[in-house]
């Protein structure tokens, strides 16, 4: 019974996850990171414009944030609302925000400085990545009680330590981190997808 | 001492008490609203029934419901009031300490 009860209070933002959408917008945003990357890494040098590195990143991660907040409700919506209903989640306050933003803006130029004073630790830098990568996957499990969030942190850490490891380019090993969880992330998203629609239906008489 | 907590349990809201109520109350209360659908899909009871307890917490003053549209489909929105709230956390308080004597 008070397990339950405890238990209970999760389960709207386990919903969250139930239809995949999420894992499947994260997915798409973090391959599309790797790309960028990617793009960065393999380009001989001087070829890309000066803007390119410093702009980019932020606008990706910025634009692709709108981007996915506005499409996740239009798919959510269609497809998920009418099926197994509709849950409206607190919204985050200015101060939460802003504390997110000081602490991820904090601990990344701490890491620039860090990384500049020690350029021989510029090899870690993929471990450093997933670890932070899995460090939000698993709060984000630990909130919602979805357990292959875990399991995609865990993936990013590992792919970090063995990008570090194995020892390729800066840009190529961070595309390497971003686009395994983004891949795991897309697969798991679909699979969940494809389950939920196969066990839902919307109720009968709605339109 | 230990007597007094468990006997806090008679004291329990029984209102929320109920375990169709509990698990409604316990559904709404990390959120803003839910509508009818996803507490009848949580609670897999009947509509007449969930709505029988939906009118119980609403009398109670613990329950707001809005009917309305959700583009063409009418939707019934239920939240929880600040009385419903302070009511599941005091109910919750209760539980604990009885639970956490019962267990010693």
């Amino acid at each position: 019974m008070n397990a339950a009860i405890e238990g209970a209070p999760r389960r709207p933002v386990h919903y969250w996850y139930d239809d995949g959408l999420a894992e499947i917008g994260v997915g798409l945003l973090f391959l599309v990171l790797a790309a960028l990357f990617a793009v960065e890494g393999r380009a001989p040098a001087g070829s890309l414009p000066p803007w390119f590195s410093a702009l980019g990143l932020p606008v990706v991660v910025v634009s692709g944030m709108i981007v996915l907040g506005l499409s996740m409700r239009a798919v959510k919506e269609r497809l998920t609302y009418p099926r197994t209903g509709y849950v409206s989640y607190p919204r985050t306050g200015p101060a939460r925000k802003w504390l997110a933003g000081v602490i991820g803006g904090g601990v990344s130029f701490l890491l620039v400085l860090f990384l500049a004073a020690r350029p021989d630790w510029m090899i870690a830098l993929p471990a450093l990545q997933g670890a932070a990568v899995a460090v939000v996957f698993l709060l984000l499990s630990f909130r919602s009680g979805v357990l292959r969030l875990a399991l995609q942190g865990v993936l990013a850490l590992a792919t970090g330590l063995i990008v570090s490891f194995v020892g390729v380019g800066t840009s190529v090993s961070t595309a390497l981190v971003f686009g395994s969880v983004g891949l795991a992330s897309l697969i798991s998203g679909l699979l969940v997808l494809a389950h939920y629609l196969r066990t839902t239906a919307p109720p009968a008489g709605a339109a | 001492m230990a007597g007094d907590d468990l006997r806090a349990i008679t004291e329990v809201d029984r209102v929320i008490h109920e375990p169709a109520r509990l698990l409604i109350v316990a559904l709404l209360s990390e959120v803003r609203s839910a509508d009818f659908l996803f507490l009848q899909s949580e609670t897999r009871l009947t509509k007449g029934n969930l709505s029988s307890h939906l009118s119980r917490l609403e009398q109670a003053g613990y329950l707001q419901i809005d009917k309305g549209f959700r583009g063409k489909v009418p939707q019934t929105v239920c939240s929880l009031t600040s009385e419903g709230r302070a009511a599941f956390r005091l109910y919750r308080a209760q539980m604990r300490r009885a639970v956490g004597r019962s267990a010693r």
